[in-house]
């Protein structure tokens, strides 16, 4: 079941004028391999994610379309695409401490999925219990009793990722999955998606700037920046032979390879630079970045928009 | 776009809604039908044991906690002696009376015939017992007057069986206007064995001779009387009567406008504004009766320029009382400057006058050039009676155009107490009920140099000629020549005015004219079991 | 389990000090206010003015001029028995009096504290799931407009139109459960107007929250994640403010009482406070703070059952 993206735009109207998140996006996602989106904060990439199961506030304008298998996501209503959410593509959200209702247990929070799908309250519980002993738990009963600030930041993460599993869903989206996590707990989460990745096939994508995870879990990475593709590869070819300069700066920039910061800002939202986005950080700016905006050329498995790379 | 239109359309709705609820018009101020609103069918025709509802804004069943029980008004209990509409005392349970030559020993014949409500007789021995009460009761509390045996029969020894239809009632000194005094609460008879004998305050419901029998009592709530069979006189024509206590006269208004209720009693029964709104409409009527209330405005004399009659001459002077009367109490009321009321038998008819330009040059003499200042105080109480504001506002005017300048405030009772008390009250607004209509004890508690009245309200008022009159008053066997110094003080207080009457007051009772008649068989007062429905099968 | 218990305790314990505060303040109100009982008692016969001489002996007999200490002792000594003494005015007993009042009082608290709740739930539900549309729009224009009326106003208004013009419901009085409803409502349609409009803000100021974008992740609808989620978030405010409300309504309401004429506690208290009669204002400032208290500590702990963190956390 692929799913695809076919020209999106999102834009948003805002009292200080139109913000354009994401900018004319073609992408497929496949369900063989996990996909991750890398960029910045304000790369876009978390709205992209969001855009997929119509999450997005009402004051975004959505042009363009998404296809899930032969169904096309963007034609549905809001009715119909409840019945996609959970089911078909499941969501992991930012901040998992905040993503769960403060107030239910998580035992209830979890077995809501189950009686979504009409179980009774007996066989909810079981499968509950079943779930969190799955995700490493290793006192589910107590972990399902408990209200969500009574655990820590990391047991949280895997308790949405329990919710976003629990229906069997054939896609799993997960935002930003180790924000704020220490280095311990990140590994607890790779081994959680790796545990679900086996169990329950299903496609992941992973939207996250931390590229470590990044390289570690996904087959396949899209680097955003300005809510533009700037390039698409395999995660292995990606982290030795980045092509895009932004990727260059990107992998410079990780502690153990020299922690070398990338020149100048991301550029407002209100004020984009016109040609290539990325000229005015360019170290290999030409007058013809700063006049033409570049199209996309093939290279390999992969593909890059730089004048640059030909 | 389309978010502002909604905005603007509700915005729009809204105002449209606020508009119309103006236009209902001010929801706190009485609304009356127009006059050609759709009336209600003529009256219901309604069967003797209908009940009739009337709504008063006190209880008029206080029970054990109250000497009397209930209001003489429920027709509960009767009196020995009442007076009648001249204000002359008349008989109910005593038939005639005789006194001995220097008034210590008065002689009644009782009625005979008369039945209490539980079938006992009524005699001379029941008499003896309630006088026997009379005597415990030092300060019997009621919420309506107070009984005190030392003023009302001061030195009673003691009231004697002659025969089963005499009784004797003897005292140390001689008590010529003793009639007056008894009158109404002040002779109640009440079946003995339902009061403490040590205390003389009842212990179970009390029975009375009276036309109607209290049925139930629902404390705050309402009363229920319902006809005695074996009353002696004219039975009541209306078997069943509710008593409810509304306290709030806007919601008496609403009341009687539905007809839930079909006539208000007692005291302040409807304001006059409330009154007249629903006189517009043909279903109602007004039955006035004289009531022995006048409205007062006295000044304290004590250090004040006050204290010169023509400065408080001038004050009378000022005043337009028919005004007041026409303006603001709807015409009812009757001016006044003699501090007597008319419904006492020793009333005289006094002029009274209005004349501004004598008023300046009185004050001028007293006051010269200068301009003095005059607090004027009322009780709030008397605010939900009439308006009083209004009224102490146009004195106030008038006060100012004769070189006073007066200042109007309301306060509550126990501040006024207080101040009372202090003598801090430049000028006091009340009224006085002449609840006892002997002339003498009137003009004594104000005109005397140590009355009662004179003193606590700080009046300062002394004349030794009225101090001579009254001390003949008091001792005066002969009932011509009381008349004669009655007269002659009232002309004193008329003129000198240690207080300024201002108007007798009415009792405005309004009721339904469709559905009941009876309200205006009496002139001075409301008899319950005159009442009768306009159409009884 | 233990906790809650625990929590639940500590919150009684605290009523205590709060109470005996109470009991100082109304002391020591009847103490400044001006005017004396003894003299008010006596001249209740507009007819009649007491000389000095009687007032005293009054004064005596009722206790008045002893030590302030002495007398506040004496009181609370018979509180502790459950005799709030006898009013000064007519002698009867305030707990007696206060009990016997209190049914009315307490069918119209209990009666506007249902239309408060429910009203203001559904009110409150019915606004956030519509949010912007012309009902939401239009209905809180005229929850404005209603929460404006004064309740007296609203009061005379009910009687005007259900009473006198429709003839559907008595003007006034307490006889049967039909009088009651007009003073219920002028009484509880401000303040369900406020919870509504309270728990509309509250809902839609949760539906912003992280939580609720997981809710919908899952399939929800907004209608069940207002219902499931974001409802029993949002009510801690609007209990609070119930709470409080009906703590009132306890006391009686005493321009709604007269205005009806419903004998209740308000108008009770209303006499004593205009007679001075401490005794009666002293034992109806106890059993209002108590009955106070009390709600405020059902409400409390009702938000605790809503909120978890503040039991578990406290």
């Amino acid at each position: 079941m692929e799913l695809k993206i076919q020209d999106l735009c999102v834009r948003f109207s805002t009292p200080s004028g139109e913000i354009p998140a994401v900018n004319h996006v073609s992408l497929t996602f496949s369900p063989d391999t996990v996909t991750g989106i890398i960029g910045e904060t304000g790369s876009g990439k978390s709205v992209l994610g969001l855009s997929i199961l119509g999450l997005l506030q009402s004051n975004a304008a959505v042009s363009g379309k998404i296809f899930l298998g032969e169904r096309e996501l963007t034609a549905l209503s809001q009715r119909e695409l409840c019945q996609v959410r959970g089911r078909d593509i499941a969501l992991v959200a930012q901040n998992p401490a905040t993503s769960l209702n403060p107030s239910l247990r998580v035992g209830r929070q979890i077995e809501e999925v189950f009686r979504l799908r009409g179980e009774r309250r007996a066989q909810r519980r079981a499968h509950t219990l079943e779930l969190l002993r799955s995700m490493a738990f290793s006192d589910p009963e107590r972990v399902a009793r408990a209200y969500p600030f009574e655990l820590s930041g990391g047991m949280c993460q895997r308790a949405l990722t329990a919710i976003a599993v629990a229906a069997r869903p054939r896609w799993i989206i997960a935002d930003e999955p180790t924000k704020g996590l220490d280095a311990v707990v990140r590994n607890q989460v790779y081994d959680t998606f790796c545990t679900v990745r086996e169990q329950y096939r299903a496609g992941f994508l992973v939207i996250t700037h931390d590229l470590l995870l990044a390289r570690k879990f996904c087959h396949r990475i899209v680097v955003m920046y300005c809510g533009r593709i700037l390039e698409v590869n395999t995660a292995r070819e990606l982290f030795e032979h980045p092509r895009h300069p932004y990727t260059q700066g990107l992998i410079a920039s990780l502690p153990h390879l020299g922690m070398r910061s990338m020149a100048g800002f991301s550029p407002a939202f209100t004020h984009q630079p016109t040609g290539c986005v990325f000229h005015p950080r360019c170290p290999h700016a030409r007058e013809r970045c700063r006049l033409e905006e570049p199209g996309e050329l093939c290279l390999g498995e992969g593909r890059v928009a730089c004048h640059g790379c030909t | 776009m389309k978010m502002k239109l909604k905005r603007l359309f509700a915005l729009l709705t809204g105002a449209a809604l606020a508009l119309s609820l103006a236009a209902c018009g001010s929801p706190d101020s009485a609304q009356s039908p127009p006059a050609d609103s759709v009336q209600t069918e003529s009256a219901a025709v309604h069967t003797a044991e209908d009940q009739l509802v009337l709504a008063g804004a006190r209880t008029l069943a206080p029970g054990l906690e109250d000497v009397y029980f209930s209001h003489k008004l429920l027709g509960a209990w009767e009196p020995l002696i009442s007076v009648d509409e001249q204000g002359n005392p008349m008989g109910v349970l005593a038939e005639d009376w005789a006194r001995n030559e220097d008034a210590t020993v008065w002689t009644f014949y009782l009625r005979q015939g008369v039945k209490f409500q539980n079938g006992e007789d009524f005699n001379a021995d029941v008499v003896v017992e309630n006088f026997n009460r009379y005597k415990l009761m030092e300060s019997g509390y009621s919420q309506y007057t107070t009984f005190k045996v030392k003023e009302l029969y001061p030195g009673l020894i003691g009231c004697e069986k002659v025969d089963d239809y005499t009784v004797k009632v003897s005292f140390t000194d001689p008590i010529p206007r003793l009639l007056f005094n008894m009158k109404d609460t002040a002779s109640c008879i009440f079946y003995p064995g339902s009061w403490d004998t040590e205390t003389g305050y009842f212990v179970e419901q009390p029975v009375g001779t009276g036309p109607y029998m209290i049925q139930t009592v629902a404390e705050d709530e309402y009363v229920d009387i319902t006809a005695f069979d074996g009353y002696w006189g004219e039975p009541a024509r209306i078997k069943n009567i509710r008593v409810r206590i509304i306290t709030d006269p806007q919601t008496r208004y609403a009341a009687l406008d539905s007809e839930e209720v079909m006539g208000v009693l007692d005291l302040g029964a409807m304001p006059a504004a409330l009154g007249d709104e629903l006189l517009k409409d043909d279903r109602f009527a007004m039955a006035v009766q004289t009531s022995n209330i006048t409205h007062f405005m006295l000044l304290k004399g004590e250090d004040t320029p006050f204290s010169d009659v023509r400065l408080r001459q001038a004050v009378s002077l000022a005043i337009d009382r028919q005004l007041i009367v026409d303006q603001l109490w709807g015409g009812y009321a009757k001016p006044t400057q003699n501090l007597v009321n008319r419904m006492c038998p020793d009333w005289v008819e006094l002029p009274v006058e209005y004349d501004m330009d004598r008023a300046r040059e009185l004050a001028r003499e007293v006051l010269g050039e200068e301009r003095i200042t005059l607090d004027m105080y009322t009780r709030s109480l008397y605010l939900d009676r009439g308006p009083y504001k209004e009224m102490m506002e146009y004195i106030q005017s008038q006060l100012a155009q004769i070189g006073i300048d007066a200042t109007v405030n309301i306060i509550d009772s126990s501040t006024y107490s207080e101040m009372s008390k202090a003598g801090e009250l430049g000028a006091n607004f009340m009224t006085h009920g002449m609840s006892n209509l002997n002339a003498y004890h009137f003009l004594n508690l104000y005109m005397s140099s140590n009355g009662s009245y004179n003193q606590s309200q700080h009046l300062a008022y002394h004349n030794p000629k009225a101090d001579e009159l009254l001390a003949e008053m008091s001792t005066t066997l002969d009932d011509g020549r009381f008349h004669e110094l009655a007269v002659e003080l009232q002309e004193i207080a008329n003129t000198e005015l240690p207080v300024i009457p201002l108007f007798y007051d009415t009792s405005n009772l309004i009721y339904n004219q469709q559905q009941i008649t009876g309200y205006e068989d009496f002139s001075d007062h409301l008899d319950l079991s005159h009442l009768a429905w306009v159409n009884m099968e | 389990m233990r906790q809650t218990m625990l929590y639940t305790i500590k919150k009684l314990l605290w009523t205590v000090p709060i109470l005996v505060g109470i009991t100082f303040l109304a002391f020591g109100l009847g103490l400044i206010a001006r005017g004396d009982p003894a003299t008010n008692r006596a001249s209740a016969d507009p007819d009649y003015i007491p000389t000095e001489a009687e007032i005293q002996a009054l004064r005596e007999e009722l206790g008045l001029d002893d030590p302030v200490l002495v007398q506040y002792g004496r009181w609370m000594a018979g509180m502790v028995r459950g005799d709030l003494g006898q009013s000064l005015i007519d002698d009867k007993p305030v707990l007696g009096e206060l009990l016997r009042l209190l049914p009315n009082t307490l069918l119209l608290s209990v009666l506007a504290l249902a239309v408060i709740a429910v009203a203001g739930l559904a009110g409150g539900l019915l606004l956030a799931l519509f949010r912007d549309s012309v009902l939401d729009l239009l209905g809180r224009v005229l929850l404005v407009l209603l929460m404006s009326v004064p309740g007296f106003c609203m009061a005379y208004f009910l009687i005007w139109l259900l009473a006198q013009k429709l003839h559907i419901l008595p003007t006034s009085g307490a006889e049967s459960l039909a009088s009651f409803v007009m003073p219920c409502l002028a009484v509880s349609i401000g303040s369900a107007c406020v919870v509504i409009r309270l728990l509309r803000s509250s809902i839609l100021g949760e539906m912003g929250k992280n939580y609720v974008l997981t809710a919908q992740a899952k399939g929800l609808r907004r209608s069940q994640i207002i219902l499931r989620h974001g409802l029993r978030n949002a009510l801690t405010p609007s209990v609070s403010y119930v709470a409080n409300t009906f703590g009132g309504l306890l006391g009686g309401s005493m321009i709604t009482e007269s205005v009806f004429s419903v004998p209740g506690i308000g108008s009770y208290a209303l006499a004593a406070i205009n007679n001075r009669d401490y005794i009666a204002i002293q034992g109806y400032v106890l059993f209002t703070g108590f009955a106070f208290v009390l709600t405020c500590l059902l409400a409390d702990l009702l938000c605790a059952w809503l909120n978890p963190r503040i039991r578990l956390e406290g």
